[in-house]
């Protein structure tokens, strides 16, 4: 059973600010790595874009259409890769994967308010929602644009 | 299905919804609001209790055994699909095949009626169709070269019949259509488009899933070739669905599935196949939910589909009339003839989140593209949320959706 507060907590005041005003919204002009993210359950969609320079990320850009977990989770990630490594990235997509699928809490996340996702556990069926953003940066960070069109990644 | 008062005066809601066990619990803290029912519906406790008798006290295969028990399950069985016979006003129980639901049946009509299709031949659907009437028809033309075109809607969701016209050639061979949409509740000019299909020769299939649990059907009075629907979408157990099939198809057709139970003899040579209408049910049928399904049949002529009708037709005059009334939310799905279903973005709001603060407050609705990715696209959405009513919705039921729906407008201000 889901209680009220599980309801404040999962679209709890950053969540929806990230939904509301999402940070890093639009393609970028230098985008080195691309990605799309589809679930197909729902239809949300994230067109995910990396600037990245030897192993450090410059900037990343997206452009989602979905719920307020999906958007604020794409808005909350790609603030959170300003300036990380490739590897940095990397880890930090399995920790929220991880976070998200209750095999670590979300304290041993850097780069909070990430922790404001962990509300989403506790509603099974919108999982995806959340991890959907990570799913694409996870298929970006091995698709430079020169290799042709953007890899593409489902949630299923 | 229109609303006629003197056919509601003996009806009462509170009563009904005693014979629904599932109906009083809460749900996340709240009175449950049970409005997903165009998903599947619930069961009465008419139907519960006949197919736990059923492997209580009658279970054995059917068809098989020389003993009591496999004649007392075979009674049953063919007693069900009696009822429905009746139900549907089929000729005949040779034309009234059981399926596991309405996805199996335009299966077998896609295989055993695609055999008689050539490449080039024509299938017509709608802009509105649920996938399952969309994809098996893909997969025949795939297969052999048939063609499938499209008849469009208009912003109302309704069909356009000149257009469905135009598309028909000396080609075409079956016109597939739903009887009442699932995402937008519109209930087609079914009578029209089977009129129109007789003048040029043309099949038609109905898709029932939606339109048999909430009014009468009369198969014979709609003259269509074949008519679909499912068990667990009129209060019925899941696993069982029926296709009704006119008999002069249904002889020139070869099986879907084969195996025991559709064949009389068989040798490495030569195969004989069993009389109409198990020729098209190969193995251990669904017994249990076939009992099931005509126990369901019972207890909704014990109320009267006519009454069943004339209410849900009042709730969705009630929750239509509550709905407009809230500033930001706009139907999808406006059709003139419309069934229990009210599809609906609001604000700019995502359904699955609208779903998820919905069940919160212990209302169940579906949310998303509901199978029907074209007729989303049609709209320029991605889903909508949808309530759909059942006759043991009462008005307390719409009096939650619409408080919850303030509390989602609340939230995402």
């Amino acid at each position: 059973m889901n209680t009220a507060d599980d309801l404040t907590q999962v679209y709890q005041q950053v969540v929806l600010e990230h939904s509301r005003k999402p940070k890093h919204f639009g393609r970028l002009e230098n985008a080195t790595h691309q990605a799309e993210g589809f679930n197909p359950l729902c239809g949300d969609k994230v067109s995910l874009q990396l600037e990245i320079a030897g192993d450090q990320i410059k900037a990343a850009g997206h452009e989602t259409t979905g719920c307020a977990i999906c958007m604020a989770s794409a808005s909350m990630m790609t603030d959170a890769l300003g300036d990380s490594t490739v590897q940095e990235a990397t880890d930090l997509a399995a920790a929220i994967d991880a976070m998200l699928n209750n095999e670590q809490s979300a304290d041993k996340l850097p780069g909070m308010p990430l922790d404001a996702l962990e509300g989403v556990k506790a509603y099974r069926s919108r999982i995806k929602c959340a991890t959907l953003p990570w799913r694409s940066l996870e298929a970006a960070l091995q698709s430079p644009v020169t290799a042709g069109d953007a890899a593409s990644v489902t949630t299923e | 299905m229109a609303a006629d008062s003197n056919t509601l005066s003996s009806f009462n809601v509170e009563e009904v919804r005693q014979d629904f066990p599932i109906l009083h619990q809460e749900v996340n803290g709240a009175r449950l609001a049970f409005l997903d029912n165009a998903a599947s519906s619930q069961r009465p406790q008419a139907v519960l209790d006949s197919v736990d008798h059923y492997y209580q006290t009658s279970h054995a295969n059917v068809h098989r055994g020389v003993h009591t028990l496999s004649q007392r399950a075979t009674d049953l069985y063919e007693g069900a699909r009696e009822k429905i016979r009746a139900f549907i006003n089929a000729g005949s129980t040779r034309e009234v095949i059981y399926t596991s639901g309405t996805t199996e049946s335009i299966n077998l009509l896609a295989y055993s009626f695609g055999a008689l299709l050539s490449a080039g031949d024509e299938i017509i659907v709608s802009r509105m169709e649920h996938h399952s009437n969309i994809v098996p028809w893909k997969l025949l033309a795939e297969r052999t070269g048939v063609v499938l075109k499209v008849a469009p809607v208009n912003e109302r969701g309704e069909l356009i019949l000149e257009e469905l016209a135009a598309l028909i050639t000396s080609r075409t061979k079956l016109i597939a259509v739903a009887h009442v949409s699932n995402a937008l509740g519109t209930i087609n000019p079914v009578k029209d488009i089977v009129a129109l299909a007789r003048k040029h020769g043309v099949a038609v299939l109905l898709d029932g899933a939606q339109a048999a649990p909430h009014g009468a059907v009369d198969v014979q009075e709609l003259d269509c070739d074949f008519y679909a629907f499912s068990g667990h979408k009129m209060c019925g157990p899941t696993g069982i669905g029926v296709l009704y099939a006119k008999e002069e198809w249904l002889n020139k057709m070869p099986p879907f599935i084969g195996g025991g139970e559709m064949v009389l003899a068989v040798s490495f040579e030569e195969t004989v196949y069993n009389d109409l209408p198990w020729r098209f049910e190969a193995g251990t049928p669904p017994i249990a939910e076939a009992i099931g399904l005509g126990a369901a049949i019972d207890y909704l002529n014990n109320i009267g589909i006519d009454t069943i009708a004339a209410y849900e037709h009042q709730l969705l005059e009630s929750a239509t009339s509550a709905l407009l009334d809230i500033e930001g939310l706009r139907i999808i799905g406006t059709a003139e003839q419309k069934a229990a279903v009210i599809s609906f973005v609001f604000d700019d709001i995502h359904p699955h989140d609208i779903g998820t603060v919905l069940d919160h407050q212990g209302v169940a609705i579906r949310t998303g593209h509901h199978c029907a990715n074209p007729v989303m696209d049609f709209f320029g959405v991605a889903g909508t949320a949808r309530a759909s009513l059942a006759f043991y919705n009462n008005q307390e039921d719409i009096d939650q959706l619409v408080k919850s729906l303030r509390v989602a407008k609340e939230m995402f201000r």
